[in-house]
């Protein structure tokens, strides 16, 4: 297990390489960033030279990277253009802004993708299941900056203006004054969980109740019902053991994309976190908050498809037992080969 | 039809079939992949179920332990050791799957769950149907189980994952899965199909010996022939559904009375046999939404009649404890005719 | 990349990955007469149906109504920004332009944009699909280990990145503005094409095992010729349905892009910047919000409803309902 987490993680060092690499030719490509301050007031000559020193701006590009990279590896992400602040500290508070939405997402999603996939697949064409899909449908088809506007729509007219209640928030993280009440963070919290929830939930359960039909319908499950265990352990152990396993995969690589759904969610919302720095930064130009952040976006990414892998591997003992993906895929295709050929002996 | 209460015997088979129909309907068409089969399992005996695929042998083994599911419909009688079993409720059959009828399928890479190891899945076939029983008495009896069936160290070889073990050795696990509450029926739908040549001869050795020793009554699905003189007491064979012929195995071998039987045997390639090529039977069986008039292997039987189109034969004693389905039974076992 | 959550791409990776435990789909497609039934099929999918006219009735509404309705440019000064009216059935703007041709000429530009992605998503998809299926072994891995790691890059900041780059100059060809329609298919296109890729790859890897492949080999069909014209043609289904799919990926792409201001810029309107103003005064103008972004949703929906009978229509399996 350590040698295949080991391995992947290997491969994950020039992906993320080339990534930023990419990233970093993006954002040179839009030209000097110094260029727009030339005539600005706030800038004067001197820093402007001081700035392009020390962003080797003077020096081809491929120069640039390697030095920029350099610091990056080493913790000096420099200053940002617009807010003077660290860039370290901007992307770290912002990171952990976008994890505490992340993280509460996943957990809320995961748990009602399940049920849901889970029952529909058990209650196949049912009302809930019929319900289920329509929900579905719905979910993946609603832009989310939509979706975000609505609630938004909702809160204000129909909740605050209609019936006076006052207890969800549209802006922000804390109100003011209010930074560190826990009631009053959630407050703020239900409508983005709930617009990042939408889509996830929609192809989640979609995804696991077809994950859950096709296992419902596997050979093992015929034979434990041939063994007489009742309906409910096979539900549960057999059918929904399996169908974890492709789920789970989904979800982990799911994470990474959510990355991109934030920027969404936190502009409209207005919460101080990764979506909201990128909003801002490709915004004013803030070159180096930019870089900055195209990096931890990538490793993050990165992660969570190594983490994607990992589960994998731990719920599939074929992989943990046995390597590699690969090895399991030959073997078993040797092993239905040998079947079929047998299975075609005539009579 | 009175059929299949072993001829003249006053024992109660452990299973019996009667009269068993399974249709399927899709959309508009009524699919009838099983037509009035009619066939029995004695306690202690070995029948061989035989057919091409698609002869509705292995839907009659799935309806005799209910797992026929909709839009399949199956009507007819099946009763275990009495028992009558079809039209019980779920719940009631689970009480008798994996207890008083066992089943070991065709393909155990995908019959047994990939999630699991070994030994916890043939404890749960002791688990399920003894509510009170201990973890640790399970594992021991499954312990037992595995080495019964010839997997051993059983200790350790528990701890493994099914695809660590080579495909005779799944198999084993299924019967052992399938062995653990002592069944009177015991069904294997192809057991040795996937396997190689060896690992074959073992798994039937196994069979044969479990028998013998729990007296089961086991019903041997097939179409390898060499399966069945190795280990079948009676063979009944299924053709488009229904069963065109059954008798002992030596009679069947020496002197079968149906064309299709005839026409199986003879297609068997022997060695030292002469060197004529393979003789495959001419055409293929009718798909199994066909409506055929009459006999169903008419369309392919050399020996075929008018009469054989017009009705749908009987199955008729040939011999003692002998029977086909076919107008012209008597002179094909007496040898005056050959297909 | 994948956009969002659940896309189909995500899907297609993972499915790819548990062989065992959760089997792949069937391959089959169309030929002849099963063209027909397919047709047949889908016809009888209501939804879908339902779905195909509503598609229409946008596409007609966008391309052939929106002559009818008033310029998109036209300000109608002498009355204050207002909501849904009879003059004006989706109210006005800001600045008192009619916001329904707003929407219609913005359809226009979301409309081809969308169809023009699906239609170069295949093209690379196929390629990269087919190359990585049929040769197989590492050029296989490595197609595939790159597609991967590009259907699970986040779309969103690489596009917005990208597009801001402005224009470009292509040498000869002259210069493209990466902020304008074709800049922006061209850039779609580009990120989008993984899930065909990964289907097509899957069919591939089946189809190459089947007789005719084999006999065109033995009667000396080069590779190209035995992919053109035996394997590709029985992709077809699952190419049409996934190309289906990435239209309404590339529409809500394309409006999330736009709504943030990082993607088409006004005065093109396309659907999504339509609604880039309302993030602070919203409760002034909800009309501004909810029409376009209600036309959105609906036509998204309807492509998914259209391609899940397709689906239907192309799967042998799922067309029993018990």
């Amino acid at each position: 297990m350590i040698r295949f987490i080991g391995r992947r993680l290997l491969v994950a060092v020039p992906v993320v390489l080339l990534a930023t690499m990419l990233l970093f030719a993006l954002v040179s490509a839009r030209g000097d960033p110094t260029a727009k301050y030339r005539n600005d007031p706030g800038f004067s000559q001197q820093t402007l030279r001081n700035l392009r020193h020390e962003f080797h701006l003077d020096e081809p590009w491929a120069q640039q990277y390697v030095d920029w990279a350099g610091d990056f590896v080493q913790g000096d992400w420099h200053t940002s253009f617009s807010t003077r602040q660290p860039v370290s500290e901007m992307v770290g508070t912002a990171l952990w802004n976008s994890t505490l939405l992340i993280g509460t997402t996943l957990v809320f999603a995961v748990s009602l993708a399940l049920l849901i996939g889970v029952v529909s697949a058990v209650r196949r064409y049912s009302a809930f299941d019929h319900l289920a899909t329509g929900f579905s449908y719905f979910g993946f088809s609603m832009p989310d900056f939509f979706f975000a506007l609505l609630l938004q729509l909702f809160v204000v007219f129909v909740l605050e203006q209609a019936l006076g209640v006052h207890v969800l928030y549209v802006q922000g993280k804390y109100t003011v004054g209010r930074e560190g009440d826990f009631v009053n963070l959630a407050q703020h919290m239900v409508l983005p969980v709930l617009t990042l929830m939408l889509t996830s939930v929609a192809a989640w359960s979609r995804y696991q109740r077809d994950s859950m039909l096709e296992v419902l319908t596997a050979d093992y499950v015929r034979t434990a019902r041939a063994k007489g265990v009742p309906r409910g352990q096979i539900i549960r152990r057999h059918a929904l053991r399996n169908a974890l396993v492709p789920f789970v995969t989904v979800v982990a690589i799911d994470a990474g994309v959510l990355l991109g759904g934030v920027v969404v969610v936190e502009s409209v919302f207005g919460w101080p976190g990764m979506g909201l720095l990128f909003y801002d930064a490709l915004k004013f130009e803030d070159y180096p908050v930019l870089l900055a952040w195209m990096a931890v976006a990538t490793i993050f990414v990165v992660v969570a498809n190594i983490a994607a892998d990992v589960l994998y591997g731990l719920l599939d003992p074929r992989i943990r037992v046995q390597g590699t993906r690969r090895s399991v895929r030959r073997s078993e295709r040797e092993a239905a080969e040998a079947a079929a050929r047998a299975a075609e002996v005539p009579a | 039809m009175n059929a299949a209460a072993g001829f003249g015997d006053d024992l109660q088979p452990a299973l019996q079939v009667t009269g068993l129909t399974v249709e399927f309907t899709l959309g508009r068409a009524v699919v009838r992949a099983v037509a009035g089969a009619s066939f029995s399992v004695q306690r202690g005996e070995t029948v061989a179920l035989v057919g091409e695929s698609g002869s509705g042998k292995t839907l009659s083994a799935l309806a005799a332990m209910g797992l026929v599911d909709p839009p399949g419909r199956v009507s007819g009688a099946v009763r275990i050791d009495g028992q009558a079993v079809l039209g019980l409720r779920e719940d009631e059959w689970r009480t008798l799957r994996g207890r008083k009828v066992a089943m070991v399928f065709q393909d155990p890479m995908t019959s047994l769950n990939p999630a699991h190891r070994i030994g916890r899945q043939v404890a749960e076939a002791i688990r399920v149907h003894d509510a009170g029983v201990s973890r640790r008495d399970a594992r021991d009896r499954a312990f037992a189980l595995l080495e019964r069936v010839g997997i051993a160290p059983a200790a350790a070889r528990a701890r493994d994952y099914p695809h660590q073990l080579s495909g005779g050795q799944r198999q084993r696990v299924m019967i052992a899965m399938a062995i653990a509450n002592q069944p009177d029926v015991l069904i294997a739908d192809e057991p040795t199909t996937a396997l190689d040549v060896t690992t074959q001869a073992q798994v039937l050795d196994l069979l044969r010996d479990l028998q013998r020793e729990m007296g089961l009554a086991l019903l041997l699905i097939t179409h390898d022939f060499g399966v069945v003189a190795g280990i079948a007491d009676r063979v009944v064979v299924m053709y488009a559904g229904r069963v065109v012929e059954e008798g002992p195995v030596d009679a069947i071998f020496a002197s079968a009375a149906h064309p299709y039987t005839r026409a199986l045997l003879a297609s068997v390639p022997t060695v030292g046999a002469a060197r004529g090529g393979l003789r495959a039977i001419v055409g293929a069986p009718p798909n199994p939404g066909e409506i055929v008039a009459g006999c169903a292997f008419a369309p392919r039987c050399p020996l075929a009649e008018d009469r054989c189109v017009a009705q749908v034969p009987e199955l008729r004693p040939v011999a003692e404890h002998q029977r086909a389905a076919c107008v012209l039974a008597d002179q094909i076992a007496a040898g005056r005719l050959s297909p | 990349m994948s956009m969002r959550v659940g896309d189909e791409s995500g899907r297609a990776r993972a499915e790819s990955n548990d062989a065992g435990l959760a089997p792949t789909a069937t391959v089959r497609s169309p030929r002849g007469g099963e063209w027909r039934r397919a047709l047949r099929s889908f016809r009888r999918h209501t939804v879908a149906m339902i779905g195909l006219g509503f598609l229409v009735f946008i596409f007609l509404a966008c391309f052939v109504g929106v002559h009818f309705a008033p310029s998109p440019t036209e300000q109608a000064l002498l009355e204050p920004t207002h909501g849904p009216s009879w003059d004006h059935w989706f109210g006005t703007d800001e600045i008192s332009r009619d916001e329904l041709s707003r929407v219609l000429h913005g359809g226009q530009v979301t409309l081809k944009l969308a169809v023009g992605v699906a239609i170069l998503t295949t093209v690379i998809g196929v390629l990269i699909g087919a190359v990585a299926g049929f040769y197989r072994g590492w050029v296989d891995e490595l197609l595939m280990r790159f597609t991967d790691l590009w259907i699970a890059l986040p779309a969103l900041p690489f596009l917005a990145v990208a597009v801001s780059i402005g224009t470009v100059s292509l040498g000869p060809l002259g210069s493209l503005d990466l902020g304008g329609p074709l800049g922006m298919t061209l850039l779609l296109s580009l990120l989008l094409w993984g899930s065909i890729a990964r289907v097509v790859r899957g069919a591939t890897l089946s189809l190459r095992e089947r007789e005719f492949v084999d006999a065109a080999r033995a009667i000396g069909s080069t590779n190209r010729r035995i992919i053109w014209r035996h394997v590709l043609p029985n992709c077809l289904g699952p190419i049409i349905v996934n190309a289906t799919l990435v239209i309404a990926e590339a529409i809500l792409v394309e409006s999330t892009l736009s709504f943030l201001g990082f993607g088409i810029q006004p005065p093109t309107p396309t659907w999504g910047n339509l609604l880039t103003n309302s993030i602070s005064n919203i409760e002034d103008t909800w009309w501004l919000v909810v029409f376009p972004g209600a036309v959105i949703f609906l036509t998204v929906l309807a492509v998914n409803f259209v391609g899940d009978g397709l689906r239907d229509a192309f799967d042998p399996r799922r067309q029993v309902r018990a």
